[in-house]
């Protein structure tokens, strides 16, 4: 047994000898590693002292730095520990730091061990026993050992004494109940005339303030923090002094006034840059009231934003984006240094700056910095350029797109993002194009054409994280196909070969959107050719309105013309596939398709662009791409492509006796074919719009009819199906399963009659009580009333075909920077009055700020370097008189709507008064922010802090009290249905 | 191993940080009673240190807050994956999981420090080059291969810079002569228990 000892501690490898054998790696790294854990899992077991506290020490290093697990090893290291050799006690109390936790068991038998080190007379054993207590400190430990640091807290020798102040705050967190016996004599150390020791002191307040739930208990202390403050000369002590400074000024504002001073002296005197900052940081955080050290603070801030040092650059844009919250003036003051480390080398930065960009963004700016930061975009690596795209997405769609004026600009956007090769937001996008297309009715034209580009163009469909978007744009085109300039360019995109690299469930979408455009040609066509009478659609009232259908026939003959020439193109493509198929199917076909063909010839020629001809091709389009589907193994695809193709089924026979004929030969009710078509198409053009949860609650049950009695067993049953989802609204997907069942029942053909009694039963009920049906009919039957400017797309629509494309580009490229002015705000739909409390509330904020805003940004953004003054003031002169323009829509709109609401929202014409009044204040004091802000100095010194406060807070009350005009009165109450 | 014997410091440079101090003021406070909810409350200070060589070698790892191993593991593998790739003209902050890590590398070698959102930076960095400094004093231009084969001294350095997360000592000189104090004594006892006839009495005991 000795001579062993002696061996092992002749013959032991040391620690040295360790790290050169796993450095030289002859054997590997691993497998030296568990060559020498052999030895020391032995070594350690030994009698002899000093092989037991290298073999520890060994292993230490091992764990520390090889990541070893030495839990097993936990007795051993209170041996080691309870060594009464110093060089021993070292290694044991380092394993035991970094080894110990709270589930190690062994940590009981220590506590004896600790005490009598603790009150050792060897000051680096108490040192010892001290640190590792900081770390392994467990609630037991701490409760029975809190004599001990008690009594060391008033120990005469520093190095003891400072240790002790630190380690108490582990145990004030492990056993609170200490705080009772030694928060006094802590307190006595933070007047210490040691400064290590004043300075672990507060250090100990510092965390304790900064994670003590309820810092107000440490405010008694405040003269003392002071008194710290004003007097001490030590960096790190003042800095943890701010710390605690920060923590209790939100609580005390009269202890700001008093602190003010100091802290913009050290601001001022240090040379220290942390301490430097933490002044800074402490001012923006918590003093953003004075103004005086408000300014400095962003003198001090410029300076950090200008070095050359990254570090203090980010830290300068980190102190800015926190003062941005408040007071937007410095951050615009700084917009070339902000704009500029968008282009910085450290992400960091240029994340740091892209938030305090989008924080200057407001609805007067907003088109130009997103067409700054999209093309930026393009040029920055993938992550940063999704960062983009993300903040660009979530600001423009904050509030129900409050920011947002001219959607046909951001819808372009929307479309320009999705083209973005590094583009991974297809969610977002996909949420927006949709959302969009239910809310503003104005967008739509131009949703349908970005759509379009979308669908039509092969590559996209390749990368998958444009899938979503993708299917947002085939239900957009699908839903709105009316807008579209060529359905046929649309069934062919919608049904190119390449939508087999889309997953299921958007194949599903694009097949249901190709029957929507399939049904809308037919529809047209049989229109066109006066087999259905628009006005006899009318009576059944389905939807669609007498304007309606004036702007589809309108823009029906607006097509033919760039039609025919495309038609022709698209006929040589076609021709063979149609051929074959044909042959295939019947020669009775063929034959007829080549009579038919030279017939429909010369009426191709004709500015019709639904020719028979083309009706055909679209036919046997639809065919021959979904005819694969209809067996694939896919449920969704499959049953939408037999839907789609049974419709055709049962149509087909008949829709080709019928386009032989000649115009206008038939009487409705002679076929059924246009009878089903027209059905379909009627189903189909049911508006979709965004349901308020409340929304059947807020119809009133009219007199005379008992609900109660009636359906009082339907109510049970449709429990569920009337509460909607927990979100607040329904939008895009659900409707599909509504359509379908429309869909489903024509198709089987079992009596199309209830269906039209139905809608007549409805037409009746519309009638006697229009109130509650959605203006979104009686927008269109009114729409003379509305002001011309609010329907530029569809009057663009009259235009020639490839001219109105190439004005809606202009437009769309104009409106950066002119359409804002020239048209007001599109209606944006949106329902709960919850919601739109806040947003009329922030909008309203946000809109006193533009004209300062959107001055700086202009002179930042096109690089007019303009002196300041007339630079700030023409834009916003501009956009006063564009707001004055658009608080008149404003009133005129909202007296109208409050004919056509009649007494439910009576207040709007006196609050949108109100409103503009507010505008034109708000215009006036806010030319100049100095000034502003110079008159807010002013009152700041009349008065004191707190009717100061009292003065704020009426103001954001008078905002809140005019509430959002545009936003409320056009407001479609709810769906009856 | 590449710069390994590269010294950290070339200079030796003074930080901001005076330590004088006037002091002179007592007053009578009050007892009042806290009734702390700080149960719980782990993280206090700087969370951890790490010293990472240019490979991705661990070097120094100090927990003051408790991770277990396997965390500790991981975040040595996150955060060296983060830190080793940035750029050279980079700033020293890294956002990380809803913490900060300050680091800074000297020659093959980063120390990094984990802190919390609102700490200061800055004065990391200077504590970090606090501990550089006494390193370099200690062990006369101290490079990677002091701290490899002297790794148990670079903690006990540390450990009287550092204490429960938070800075103990600012001044260089008294850190150089507590460790040397220190130092001899683990030598004295050394030198007893590694005599030859030492050993054998103790054995044959």
């Amino acid at each position: 047994m000795s001579a062993s000892s002696i061996m092992e501690s002749l013959f032991q490898r040391s620690l040295d000898d360790l790290i050169k054998g796993i450095r030289l790696q002859l054997i590997g790294e691993s497998k030296f590693i568990t060559k020498a854990m052999e030895e020391i899992r032995r070594e350690i077991k030994t009698t002899d002292s000093q092989t037991k506290a290298v073999a520890l020490e060994k292993l230490t290093y091992l764990n520390s730095i090889h990541g070893i697990d030495m839990s097993w090893a936990a007795f051993h290291v209170v041996e080691v520990m309870s060594s009464s050799r110093f060089a021993h006690k070292k290694i044991g109390y380092l394993a035991a730091s970094q080894s110990f936790n709270e589930g190690t068991d062994v940590i009981l038998l220590i506590t004896n061990q600790l005490r009598k080190d603790l009150t050792s007379t060897n000051e680096f054993e108490v040192g010892l026993a001290l640190e590792c207590l900081s770390v392994i400190a467990t609630t037991d430990l701490a409760r029975d050992l809190t004599p001990e640091i008690f009594t060391l807290l008033s120990s005469s020798k520093t190095f003891v004494r400072k240790k002790a102040v630190a380690v108490i705050l582990r145990i004030f967190v492990k056993y609170p109940d200490a705080v009772k016996v030694s928060f006094k004599r802590l307190v006595e150390n933070l007047e210490n005339s040691d400064p290590h020791v004043m300075s672990a002191a507060v250090g100990v307040f510092c965390e304790l303030a900064s994670k003590d739930p309820d810092p107000r208990l440490y405010l008694p202390l405040a003269p003392e923090f002071y008194r710290i403050l004003v007097d001490c000369k030590n960096n790190w002590i003042l800095i943890k002094v701010l710390k605690i400074f920060a923590k209790l000024l939100p609580l005390e504002p009269r202890l700001a006034k008093r602190v003010v001073d100091p802290i913009c002296e050290h601001m001022r005197r240090t040379g220290a840059k942390s301490l430097m900052f933490e002044c800074i940081r402490t001012v923006v955080t918590t003093l953003t009231d004075y103004e005086s050290a408000v300014k400095l603070a962003v003198e001090k801030i410029r300076e950090l934003l200008v070095d050359d040092d990254p570090n203090l650059k980010y830290l300068g844009l980190q102190a800015l984006s926190i003062l941005g919250a408040k007071h937007l003036w410095p951050v615009l003051e700084n917009k070339d240094v902000v704009i500029n480390s968008l282009s910085d080398a450290d992400p960091n930065i240029k994340l740091e700056a892209l938030h305090l960009v989008m924080g200057m963004v407001s609805e007067t700016n907003v088109a130009e910095i997103s067409r700054v930061l999209v093309n930026y975009a393009l040029k920055s690596e993938p992550q940063f350029c999704n960062e983009i795209l993300g903040s660009i997405l979530s600001t423009c769609g904050r509030n129900f797109y409050e920011i947002v004026v001219d959607f046909d600009w951001y819808v372009s956007l929307l479309g320009e993002m999705s083209r973005n090769p590094h583009c991974q937001k297809g969610e977002e996008i996909e949420s927006q194009f949709v959302d969009i297309g239910l809310r503003v009715k104005d967008a739509r034209p131009e949703l349908v054409r970005v759509a379009r580009d979308l669908l039509i163009d092969p590559a996209l469909l390749g990368n998958p994280f444009l899938h979503r978007i993708l299917a947002a744009s085939a239900w957009v085109s699908g839903e709105y196909v009316e807008f579209s300039k060529n359905p046929f360019e649309l069934m062919e995109a919608l049904l190119q070969p390449r939508t087999s690299l889309l997953p299921p469930l958007i194949r599903a979408v694009y097949i249901h959107s190709a029957f929507k455009v399939l049904v809308f040609c037919l529809h047209s066509y049989l229109v066109q050719r006066e087999v259905i009478h628009p006005s006899s659609v009318d009576d059944l009232a389905t939807g669609m309105p007498d304007l309606g259908f004036g702007i589809k026939c309108v823009e029906v003959s607006d097509i033919a013309k760039c039609q025919s020439a495309a038609d022709c193109g698209h006929d040589d493509e076609f021709n063979p596939r149609v051929s074959d198929i044909s042959v295939e199917d019947s020669t009775m076909e063929t034959t007829r398709d080549i009579t038919v063909h030279e017939a429909s010839s010369s009426v191709s020629l004709q500015k019709e662009p639904f020719t028979h001809e083309s009706i055909l091709n679209l036919l046997n389009l639809v065919k021959m791409a979904l005819g694969p589907h209809s067996g694939t193994d896919e449920v969704e695809v499959q049953d939408r492509a037999q839907n789609v193709l049974g419709f055709i089924k049962m149509i087909e026979q008949e829709l080709h006796g019928l386009l032989g004929e000649e115009k206008g030969n038939f009487e409705i009710g002679e076929h059924k074919v246009p009878k089903i078509i027209e059905l379909m198409y009627n189903a189909f053009s049911k508006e979709l719009g965004p349901v308020s949860v409340s929304a059947q609650e807020r119809v009133p049950i009219p007199d005379g009819l008992m609900l109660k009695e009636d359906l009082s067993d339907l109510d049970n049953m449709c429990a569920d199906v009337l509460k909607p989802p927990s979100s607040s609204f329904t939008t895009g997907n659900p409707q599909f399963g509504e359509r379908e069942g429309d869909s489903f029942f024509n198709l089987h053909g079992k009596e199309p009659e209830p269906s039209t009694e139905s809608t007549l039963l409805l037409a009746q009920h519309r009638k006697q009580h229009g109130l509650y049906y959605l203006p979104s009919d009686k927008n269109e039957t009114v729409s003379n009333d509305y002001p011309p400017a609010n329907e530029p797309p569809l009057l663009s629509n009259l235009v020639d075909g490839t001219q109105d494309l190439m004005k809606l580009t202009e437009q769309s490229l104009a409106s950066k920077k002119k359409s804002n002015h020239a048209k007001p705000r599109p209606v944006v739909v949106k329902l709960d009055e919850g919601d739109e409390l806040p947003v009329s509330a922030t909008k309203l904020t946000k809109e006193s700020k533009d004209d300062s805003l959107s001055g700086a940004l202009r002179d930042i953004l096109l690089g007019d370097k303009v002196n300041p003054m007339s630079s700030q003031r023409q834009p916003s002169d501009k956009s006063s008189g564009k707001r004055e323009k658009e608080a008149l829509v404003d009133s005129g709109y909202a007296s109208r709507s409050k004919q056509n609401l009649g007494d439910a929202q009576p207040s709007h014409g006196s609050s949108s008064s109100r409103r503009s009044k507010h505008r034109s204040h708000g215009k006036e004091k806010q030319r100049s922010p100095r000034r502003n802000n110079e008159g807010k100095e002013d009152t700041q010194k009349d008065k004191k802090k707190g009717s100061h406060h009292h003065r704020r807070h009426k103001t954001r009350q008078r905002a809140d009290g005019p509430p959002n005009v545009i936003s409320q009165t056009p407001v479609i109450p709810d769906f009856l249905l | 191993m590449v710069n390994e014997t590269h010294p950290f410091l070339f200079l030796h440079s003074s930080t901001n940080l005076k330590t004088t101090v006037k002091l002179g003021f007592c007053s009578d406070f009050f007892l009042f009673f806290i009734f702390c909810k700080l149960k719980g409350l782990e993280e206090l200070g700087i969370h951890f240190v790490l010293l990472i060589s240019r490979q991705g070698k661990v070097r120094l790892t100090k927990w003051y807050s408790p991770y277990s191993q396997k965390e500790r593991t991981k975040v040595i593998r996150e955060l060296s994956g983060v830190i080793l790739t940035r750029g050279p003209k980079l700033c020293n902050f890294v956002e990380w999981r809803g913490h900060k890590v300050v680091y800074k590398r000297y020659a093959s070698l980063y120390f990094c420090m984990c802190i919390d959102q609102d700490d200061n930076e800055l004065e990391i960095l200077e504590i970090i080059h606090h501990f550089v400094e006494i390193l370099d004093r200690y062990f006369g231009s101290v490079c990677e291969l002091d701290l490899i084969f002297n790794f148990h001294k670079a903690y006990y350095i540390l450990d009287e810079i550092l204490i429960a997360g938070e800075l103990q000592e600012s001044s260089k000189k008294t850190v150089a002569r507590l460790i040397a104090a220190q130092d001899s004594l683990v030598e004295t006892a050394k030198e007893q228990a590694s005599s030859l006839s030492n050993m054998i009495a103790h054995a044959t005991k």
